[in-house]
């Protein structure tokens, strides 16, 4: 049975997380806030809401941020969520400049700046297509590649945000989706080797977010 | 895309429907309307503790905890939220958003305080509007019973800087009737703020929706009596409005 632990680090709510983890029949799935007990879980889930700056401070408190280093050069899988996503990044433009965990290379930006449109609203909330990009690598074709979290989802399916903030571009060899927000988009897939991160609630997005937790539950290299 | 959001109304262990907030029908166990509703395409389910005391509240956040435990969209709350410690408990129960009215009218910091503790997209600012005038409205507190002089453009808007990440504007007069949305309403609300807007209080046909739209683009729309009373399914609804041009999302119905 394969252990999770969905990282508490004070940056809001992840009962309905455990829930759903729960009722895809993850009975090893537990809220974990001692970063000392990281290296007994098999996989990890960083969700989290609100200020980058303030995650990133309380992660580095906890020592969470070495916690997941090691347990990503150990090859084994992290699913960031939301928020749990941008911290992954290099940095935030939130408050000037806060660096982040930069397991993948990128700025996470204002959405206002990501729309292209100052009529857009912000926290973006709502259901919206999740579009996967790019050329697949391992067949080595262009077309979009095989983003394996959205294995047996619909085309293009659509899943529940909350933000206000988001990527704008990842680097070449990452595989990612984007997501249309008024005149721009933003990113709302990653996958890199055993790093995964989605902007949307997949505990909130329905039979298609449920899908996604068990493709990340199911994943074995 | 629109979120169409199912409204349930609490009372004891059951859903209920008041009409302008008072006279009420008991229509049944709101678990198994909840699980209907999410299966059949809802976006997100807002629940209303309608009486919000404290003899009545283990029930209500039970109902709560069973409906999180098997409906994977987002859960509104709404209801006798007072502190932080109340939304804590919510949280934990499954509640993925709260509303509140009363006590952010009483105390604003408390919107500040929530979005600081859960995020802005956690903090939904319910405001009930009751028509005073041409063009003027004046918020309610306590179901629609206290008046407070409030004007709601002007409380949306200091809502919003004081956090708010969602405004859910009922209208008092028009809620339970199934007569349209006070359009206009929802119309100054939008023109107010900066935020998603949720629009609640009087659908009773698709077309109400359309016009809505139309005139005023909330964020979202409520639906309740038109649900909970069987004119319309989830489906159908979704169906009627796709083919009317709205934008929604369609759930694909396991065989």
């Amino acid at each position: 049975m394969t252990h999770i632990a969905i990282i508490d680090y004070r940056c809001g709510n992840l009962f309905n997380l455990l829930k759903a983890f729960r009722y895809l029949g993850a009975s090893q799935c537990e809220i974990v806030t001692d970063a000392s007990r990281i290296q007994q879980f098999d996989k990890l889930v960083l969700p989290g809401v609100g200020s980058f700056k303030k995650g990133m401070e309380n992660l580095i408190l906890a020592g969470f941020d070495q916690a997941i280093y090691r347990h990503v050069s150990d090859g084994k899988p992290i699913l960031g969520i939301c928020a749990g996503l941008q911290l992954l990044m290099s940095s935030s433009e939130e408050f000037g400049h806060t660096k982040g965990l930069d397991l993948v290379q990128g700025q996470v930006a204002h959405l206002k700046r990501l729309a292209g449109d100052a009529r857009a609203l912000v926290p973006h909330i709502g259901w919206a297509e999740v579009i996967p990009q790019g050329r697949d690598h391992m067949a080595n074709v262009d077309m979009p590649s095989k983003v394996r979290l959205l294995a047996g989802t619909e085309p293009h399916p659509l899943c529940y945000f909350a933000h206000s903030y988001g990527v704008a571009t990842v680097p070449d060899d990452v595989i990612y989706c984007k997501t249309p927000f008024y005149g721009g988009e933003f990113v709302s897939v990653i996958e890199r080797r055993n790093v995964f991160a989605v902007q949307f609630h997949p505990e909130l997005s329905g039979r298609a977010g449920l899908t996604v937790l068990n493709n990340f539950l199911k994943f074995s290299e | 895309m629109l979120r169409v959001i199912p409204r349930l109304d609490i009372k004891g262990p059951n859903l209920i429907k008041p009409i302008s907030f008072e006279g009420l029908r008991v229509l049944g166990a709101p678990e198994d309307f909840a699980r209907k509703y999410y299966e059949g395409g809802a976006d997100e389910l807002l629940f209303m503790d309608t009486v919000a005391s404290l003899y009545q509240r283990g029930q209500f956040i039970d109902i709560i905890n069973r409906v999180a435990s098997e409906v994977f969209i987002p859960i509104i709350v709404c209801g006798g939220v007072r502190s932080l410690d109340d939304m804590e408990v919510l949280l934990r129960n499954g509640a993925d958003k709260i509303g509140i009215n009363t006590a952010a009218i009483k105390d604003p910091s408390l919107i500040t305080r929530g979005a600081e503790a859960y995020g802005k997209q956690c903090m939904v600012v319910s405001i009930e509007a009751k028509r005073v005038g041409a063009s003027i409205w004046e918020c309610y507190t306590d179901n629609g019973r206290e008046k407070t002089g409030l004007d709601v453009a002007q409380w949306a808007m200091q809502a919003e800087s004081r956090g708010a990440g969602e405004i859910l504007v009922t209208s008092v007069d028009k809620d339970g009737t199934r007569s349209g949305f006070d359009v206009e309403l929802v119309r100054s609300i939008r023109e107010a703020v900066s935020v998603p807007v949720i629009a609640s209080g009087g659908a009773g046909k698709v077309a109400d929706i359309v016009q809505l739209l139309t005139d005023a683009n909330p964020s979202a729309v409520c639906v309740g009596s038109m649900l909970h009373y069987g004119l319309a399914t989830m489906q159908t609804l979704k169906a009627s409005l796709a083919q009317e041009g709205v934008q929604v999302r369609i759930v694909p119905q396991e065989k």
